[in-house]
This record gives C-alpha cells, structure tokens and sequence, in this order.
C-alpha cells in the first residue's frame, strides 16, 4: 500500500530520464530486505522516494522556463510592443483597471480605518461595556449603555471575573469654564466625570501629568491638548487653575493633566476628565438607594483573557437580583446584564443614547466592501473584454508560433503573463490615483485619512495576490480564446472571425450595466429619501426659529433661588421680545435634534406601576407653543395656571401609547412620572422631535420656567445679523457673565443626517467611477466592432443608407444589454432598496422612477459614449473602406 | 592550472565506482560506501551526486540487463571517465601537498 504510493508519486515527480534506473534500484534493494521486516521496509521505500524529490532528479513542471530570461524578455519585449502599436486600447484597458483597482483601494484604506477602530489600547481584547436591557413581563423594552452608579464596583466586589471597571458619566449640559487668569470663558459639553483608573484602563497618552494620580484628587480635571491651547495657550498648564461654572457642578479645578489629542479611530472622545468622586458629592441623589436608583453611567470592565462570559452574565444576574431584585419585582420589571465587546462599540452598536456620537455602520462597511469588490471586477471585465475582442490583430503571431512549434501551453502562459505585466502597471498607477483622490475621500467624510495601510506588510502581501488572481482571471480567457486558432485557418486567409467570445462579451458588458444601475439607483434613492426627511413637515417652523444657550454662571454667582431666578429669566424674555423682530421667546430644557431630557416611566394615576410606559421628557415654559407654533388638538383655556410646575402638554402619540383616549378626554386627566403627579394641559399633533429615522415617541413637555438650558426665539428673517445682535447684547446686560452662543435651530437638526448624507456622497462617487470604468469599456467595444465592420458601413451608405440610420444599427445591439441589465437590476434595487429603507421610521416610496431614471441616466451616458465613435464611423467616406480588397 | 571542482560527497562515490570498476550501479554504489566508508548514505543524495558528475563529464553511463529483482528494470552501470580520474588525481595531489605543508610539531601529539 504505502509502496503503490510511494511509487505513484515517484512516477509524478522523477524525471522521465532517470525514471528506470533509479526504481530499479531502488526495487532491487526492496526486494532484498522484504523478507526481514516487511512495513519497515515499505516505509524505508517511502523515505526514499521522499529523499530522490531534489532538483537535479525531478521532471520541469513548467512548460516555459520562467528562469530562461531570452524567452522571458521576448514575451515582455512583444507585449510591449503590441501595448504601444494600439495606444489608445492599451491607455484604455490600462486606465479602467487603474481607475477599479485605485478605487479598491481608496475603499480598503477607509474601511481598514472603520475597523482599526479603539484598537489601539493594550487591554482592547479585554475590555467590554456592560449594556443593560429593561425586560416587563418577559417583553424587551430596550437595550442601552447606562447602568447605576453600583454596578460596576458591585461587580468587582463579588464576581471574581471582573478585573476592573470604569465608569463614565458624560455631562450633556454644557458647563462653562472659565480661565479667569486669561479671562477665558467658554461652554463646554464634552466632559465627564470618569473613575480615577479611567487612564489605566484606556490608552491614551498623556502630554503632561502622572498617570498614576491624575484623577485621584476631587479637585483634579484632566483636559486634551486643544482644551489645553484653548485655554492656556501653548504653555505647560499643569498645576494650573479652572473653573468650572453650572449649578450644583461649579468648583474651582487644578489641571493635573494634559493628554494628546484623542485618535480619531476612538469612539471616546471627550474634551474633559473629572473625578467621579466630585460628581457622587455634588450630585448626591445618585446614591439615593445605595446607588441602585439612577442608571446614568457607562460601565467597562476588563476581564480575563480565558474568561467564560456565559457564566459571568449569570452572575450578573444574580448580582441583579441581590440589589435591585426587590423593587424590580414589585413593577414586573427585570434587568439583563451583557458584555459588549470594546472592538463592537463603534460598527455594531446603535442605541439610542450613546456616549459615541459618530456611529459606524457595519452595513455600510458590508455595502462598501460589494461595490470595491464589483468595481475591480468590472475593471477585470473591461480587460477580458478588449482583449478578446483584440485577439484578432494577435491571429497572425499564434498562426506563426504555432507552426514553428509553439505548444498551446506556452501561448496561454505567453498571453498571462501579458496580462499580469497590464495588471502591474495599472497597479502602480491605481497607487497614485489612490493617492492624488484620497483627499477628496477626505472631505466627503470628513476625516482626515493617511494611506497607512501602504505600511503595512498585510496589505502589499494581499495587494500581490490580488494581482496574481486578478493576472490570471482576466488573462485566462482570452488567453485560451487566442490560443485557440487554428494555424492552417488563419495563414490562409484574411479575413478571420470570432466564432467565440460575443456572449461573453455580451455577459460583461450586461454586468457592467446591472453594477452601473445598482450604484445609480443606490444613489438615487439615497438622495431621495434625505430630501423626504428634510422636506417633511416636522410640525413645527424650523426655518425662524435661532437658538442660544441658556445661562449657567448665573446659577450660582447670583446665588439666585426659585422666584429670583424666575423673574431673572422674566427679565431677560421680556426684554427680548419688545424688539421687533423677535415674535417670541422659549426656554426649554432641550430643543428638536438634541435629544430629549429625561426618559422615564409614566402612567396614569389611577393605574399600578407594573403597567407603566417609557415616555420622554422635556421641561419647557409657559410660551414654548407659541414660539414653536405647536398645532394643540385639545387644550385648555389657561393662562397662569399653565406656569404651574404640575402642567403638562403631551403629544398625539402619548395619548395613544397611555391609552387616554381621544385628545378631548385626555385633558385634564393626571400621569404619575417619578414622585410627580402631572395634570394634562394640553395636547398637540405629533412633532418630529428628532430624525426622521426614528419613529414617534410619547413625548411630555413638563412646563417649568426655570430649566433654560436653550432660549429658542421665533426671529423676523429679513436682517438676521441685526437680530443676533441685538439677542447678545440683551443677554450680556442680563447675564454679564455668562458667554454668547447661538444656532440655527435648522442647520442643527439637519445635522442628524450627516452620516445618511456622506453615505450618499460617498455611494455616488462610487457610481460615478463605476460608470467612467463601464464607459471607457463600452466605448473601445463600439470602437473595436466599428472598425470590424467598416466595410459593412461603406456598402450599406453606398446603398444609400443615412447617417442616423447606421448609428443606429451600430447601438442597437448595446441598447439590448442595457434593458437585459435593467431587468437584471430591477429585483436586486427592490430588495436593497427595501432592507435599506427599512432603517427609516419615515420613508420615501419606491416608485417606478427609481429604476426609470437610473435607467435613463445610464442610456444617454452610453449613447453619448458611443455616439462619437458610431458617428464618425457612419460620417466616413465609403470610398476609403472600399476601395481597398 | 585548470581546477576540477569536486564535492566531498561527490570524491566519494567517484571513487567508489572506481573501486566497483564494471560493477558500478546504483546499489552496488550505496552498499560499497557504507560498507568501506561507514556512512549511511540516502538514495537521494547519491542519485544526485551521480546525476551532477555524469553532466560535470566525470561519469559516463551504461544500460545494463534487466531482471525480476528490479522490477524489470535496467541496471544502470557507471564507469569513471578521464577526465574524473583527472579530478581525483587533482584532489589527492591537493590532499598530499597539504599533509606534506602541515609542520611536524602541529601533529606531534603524545598520547598519555
């Protein structure tokens, strides 16, 4: 047995020279020794073999010698020859698979970005974010990233497992701070107030400052290098004093530290680090119930590497159960505990409040990947395309080669390396067009890239393969097509034809078509459902209506209380609104597209806390309706009493979700949220609150006068300059100390649909590409059957055949592939269009237009592509074609 | 001086079929080294050694009868070529001019 295939493959590998002596010797010794120990022998057999596979006994496997440079450097010397005898095929060919491969790797460079995502802290593999899903009576309710303040040391405490953790607490409100030594004074709302090992357990490089202490005082603020310039200037501000501004928050800080600014490709990224100990002192209902009662904080953990999360969530359950089971309980609520991994944080987590602003999508990183992917085949296509299609200006040389001996193989091996010597060359084009359009990748996405992956070993060694399978798929084909022809019929005559090659030069360019549509279509109705949502009514004047902050420093320099404040904030609005261009002014707690205030769960009061339902919060004053122009479907006919802390105005959706009723029945009635019994002033028709991709939520406008962190004013449009200036100078005089910031309420809220939007941007330059590469295919065919069929032209016009008509006949047949490529298209648009859509509460429709017009772009850009070659041809003299033969 | 290039593996098995004259196949070749050289030697490498020195012009080959034994195969019988005994000439003369170079006193050893 092992003999036979010891045999078998000495037969493959030995050279057929030496093939007789040598396994006749080596049978003679194996006959000698059979006798003694016959599998030994067997094996010793086997070994031989082994030892006899060297190069100076094994068969060529190559056809070609490879090593033979004279062979070698003819076939260079033909191609390049034959690459500069047809300039503008080879500028073409080179050019499309440039263009593809230069693409894939634009695409490669931002999606190796997109994952290299908090990679680069030491701990990475080890660290999660605990999320936590709120489950009623077994029905998920949701899934977030904030947890209570007790979970993280609790977990550390009793599960062995948990390393260490870190908690973050983001403050959403803008604080000021305030350098009083420069006079300084800016609002600021990337802080947080971390755990003191929050450095220890994520990487980032400090500037100035000891790791070790940074965070341990109360009073200790660590700040990233721009702060540190914005504030300081361009000196070394550790030790430092700042101070921070806003209610119960203020305190004078010492600058312990100064990091580098934060890696883009982390999804922390903050401007401010504070002690979590400061926060728990001043905010001190966050350890009303042992810290059980507020689920505010971001949890991470570390574990170890072997760790068995299955078993940990289990415990985490139980940990559950021990603290907070009791009062789950009496409201039929249930908490789950689960690890997320650090490296899923910014491509495969969507919540709704999340610490991480700039999301990433893997969809989006999925799609990216087909289109690099179709791209560079479609550019391979174009290669297998032209060549073929050139093959007939190659028919001649194989008819010589062949009859002087050539083997199939050498031809085919011949023609491959051709194609690998184009590939190489686009290849190093493809690198500088990458480079010369990676700013322009740039400023679509709004990240500065550098071509790092071009360092790293990884990538040349999968860009050579790439090259490698991309030589021999698009040189195989027509490889084997031109070593195909038969030496006698060719020689003998002149004219020779393609029997193969059409359909497959049909299915290509059908294939280029469908991808082209696709990538149109894509764009299209990614377009189309933006302008749907920022085209839609949102309920509300979006266009008049400026925002600016509200005051801090006033909190507590003033040391204003209740009716003070009250008539502090009166004071400021009703300066306001004696000017005329000022319709009216509101101060809310938050404003459309920022988020909502609170979520909590609310039910009526006549019904248990076991049914409640989650609802957003947002405290508004008295004249939100009108400065927002709020449509009420019911309301009451209030005045003062409106400016009750225990009014509230709910939305359509709320009455629905809570069961009131029709709107009439709701009013009056009273909702229990918190500790708080609330009375229903009024309901109004649903508002788009936030993006249009979310849908409807119940929503409470809690009337209080006091919570301002945003003044919204309904502006006269007509001299906005004047106006700003006159709401700063109100707002200096009334809050002297506090800085001046405003907004367009619109130019915010659009802000929601940047990422849809670079989405967008980015799948049109895609498709833009897509079409120049199938174009530049496209035109060379027509070109190419043009010449072939120049004498045809000639007689047909001879006959008196006109110019549109001979265009005709020379488009026909690629306005065929281009409705076999609509129809193709069609099922795949539907479907994708279908998934994509489905991310979107509110949705445009997918009409018929949505094939139609793609359909419709693509026809006139290839008609326009053809037509200058079809018209040139149809234009031409027939004398010229004819009169040779 | 023209040199011969010659390995010592390669010195070897030149002279082994030397020393087997007529009888010079591959067999006979690995069972001659290891019995006077004490030196297991693989098939590989001799077929090699063979192989190289028959192209290097010191070997010329033979087919000799074939036999059951061999699977009906042809013995293949090498016999030593001038200009291979010129190269085992040169090697020995080498060999002797260095021994007569080393001085007397580097080799006298005492053995205790």
């Amino acid at each position: 047995m092992i003999k036979r295939l010891a045999d078998r493959l000495f037969r493959w590998f030995c050279h057929p020279d030496y093939y007789d002596e040598i396994v006749g010797d080596l049978e003679e010794m194996y006959h000698r020794s059979i006798h003694t120990n016959a599998r030994f022998v067997q094996w010793r057999y086997l070994f031989q073999v082994l030892s006899l596979f060297r190069p100076g006994l094994i068969r060529s496997f190559l056809q070609i010698s490879l090593t033979n440079p004279a062979i070698f450097l003819h076939y260079i010397h033909i191609s390049t020859r034959i690459l500069l005898r047809q300039k503008f095929y080879s500028l073409i060919n080179i050019l499309g698979l440039a263009v593809g491969l230069g693409v894939c790797l634009l695409i490669y460079q931002y999606i190796h970005f997109e994952l290299s995502y908090d990679q680069f802290h030491k701990k990475a593999e080890n660290i999660y974010r605990l999320t936590q899903t709120t489950i009623r009576n077994g029905e998920q309710l949701g899934t977030g990233v904030y947890t209570t303040y007790a979970l993280g040391p609790r977990s550390k405490e009793t599960i062995p497992e948990i390393k260490e953790f870190v908690r973050v607490h983001p403050q959403e409100e803008g604080l000021i701070l305030i350098n009083s030594e420069k006079n300084v004074r800016h609002q600021e709302d990337k802080l947080w107030y971390v755990d003191s090992n929050f450095l220890l357990m994520f990487d980032f490089p400090l500037k100035y400052g000891d790791q070790k202490t940074i965070l341990d005082d109360k009073h200790s603020i660590v700040i990233t290098e721009p702060m540190a310039i914005k504030y300081f200037g361009y000196i070394n501000p550790v030790g430092k004093l700042l101070r921070i501004s806003g209610g119960t928050l203020s305190g004078d800080f010492i600058v312990t530290g100064v990091l580098n600014s934060l890696p883009v490709n982390s999804h922390l990224q903050f401007d401010f680090l504070l002690p979590m100990t400061f926060l728990l002192e001043h905010w001190r209902m966050y350890s009303e119930g042992d810290g059980w009662g507020w689920d505010n904080f971001v949890t991470y953990v570390t574990v170890n590497e072997d760790v068995n999360l299955d078993e940990v969530r289990k415990k985490f359950d139980q940990l559950i159960k021990t603290y907070k089971g009791e009062e789950l309980n009496q409201t039929n609520f249930a908490w789950k505990i689960d690890f997320q991994p650090l490296a899923d944080i910014h491509l495969k987590s969507d919540y709704s409040r999340d610490l991480a602003i700039n999301h990433g999508d893997i969809q989006i990183i999925h799609s990216f990947s087909i289109i690099a992917l179709l791209i560079l085949l479609m550019a391979w296509g174009n290669f297998i395309n032209l060549s073929t299609a050139q093959a007939i200006h190659r028919a001649k040389e194989v008819g010589v080669r062949k009859s002087i001996g050539a083997l199939r193989s050498q031809l085919i091996s011949q023609f491959i390396l051709e194609s690998a010597l184009i590939n190489l060359v686009a290849a190093l084009l493809s690198i500088g067009i990458a480079y010369l359009t990676l700013p322009i990748l740039n400023s679509i996405i709004g990240i500065e890239l550098t071509f790092s992956v071009l360092q790293s070993f990884e990538f040349w060694f999968g860009f050579a393969a790439t090259l490698v399978v991309g030589s021999i798929l698009s040189g195989l084909y027509p490889a084997f097509i031109l070593s195909s022809f038969k030496p006698v019929s060719i020689l003998k005559s002149s004219n020779i034809t393609l029997t193969r090659g059409p359909n497959l030069r049909k299915g290509l360019i059908v294939f280029q078509f469908t991808v082209s549509l696709l990538l149109i279509s894509g764009t299209y109705l990614i377009y189309q459902q933006l302008t749907y949502m920022k085209n839609q009514e949102l309920g509300f004047d979006i266009e008049k209506i400026l925002v600016v902050n509200g005051p801090r420093v006033i909190l507590e320099t003033s040391n204003l209380k209740g009716a003070a404040l009250a008539s502090k904030y009166q004071t400021f609005k009703t300066q306001i609104v004696k000017q005329n261009s000022i319709n009216s002014v509101s101060g809310t707690s938050s404003v459309p597209g920022k988020g909502y205030t609170y979520r909590f769960g609310i039910r009526k009061l006549d019904e248990p806390a076991s049914i409640e339902k989650e609802g957003n919060i947002v405290l508004a004053d008295d004249s939100f309706i009108d400065t927002y122009d709020l449509e009420f479907l019911a309301e009451r006919s209030f005045s003062d009493e409106m400016k009750r802390r225990d009014g509230v105005v709910i939305n359509e959706e709320a009455v629905k979700v809570l069961g009131l009723g029709s709107p009439q029945d709701a009013m009056g009635k009273a909702l229990i949220f918190l500790d708080d019994t609330l009375i229903v002033q009024g309901v109004i028709k649903n508002i788009h609150w936030s993006s249009l991709k979310n849908a409807q939520e119940p929503t409470f406008f809690v009337i209080d006068n006091l919570y301002n962190v945003y003044f919204s004013f309904k502006i006269n449009t007509s001299n906005i300059p004047q106006t700003i200036d006159q709401i700063k100078a109100t707002y200096h005089s009334v809050f002297p100390d506090d800085p001046f910031y405003y907004f367009f309420l619109d130019d915010d809220f659009n802000r929601q649909y940047q990422a849809d939007l670079q989405f967008g941007n980015l799948f049109s330059a895609f498709s833009i590409l897509a079409i120049i590469i199938a174009c530049l295919g496209l035109f060379a065919l027509v070109s190419y059957s043009a010449t072939l069929r120049i004498k045809e032209i000639g007689i047909r016009k001879v006959l008196g055949a006109g110019i549109g008509h001979l265009m005709m006949l020379l488009s026909r047949e690629y306005l065929w592939l281009l409705l076999v490529a609509l129809l193709l298209a069609v099922p795949a648009i539907i479907i994708g269009g279908r998934t994509w859509l489905n991310n979107y509460a509110y949705r445009t429709n997918l009409g018929i237009d949505l094939f139609l017009i793609p359909g419709l772009v693509l026809l006139i850009i290839s008609l326009l592509t053809v037509s200058y070659r079809t018209y040139t041809s149809a234009k031409a003299n027939p004398v010229e074609s004819l009169k040779t033969e | 001086m023209k040199t011969y290039p010659l390995g010592e593996f390669e010195e070897i098995v030149l002279l082994t079929v030397g020393v087997l004259y007529d009888e010079a196949y591959g067999v006979s070749i690995k069972d001659a080294i290891e019995e006077r050289a004490h030196r297991k030697v693989s098939v590989g490498a001799l077929q090699s050694a063979l192989k190289r020195m028959e192209k290097k012009g010191y070997l010329k080959s033979r087919n000799g009868e074939a036999n059951a034994q061999r699977g009906g195969k042809p013995k293949r019988f090498y016999t030593i070529t001038a200009f291979g005994k010129r190269a085992l000439q040169q090697s020995k003369e080498i060999r002797t001019e260095l021994w007569e170079a080393i001085p007397q006193i580097a080799l006298d050893f005492t053995y205790r």
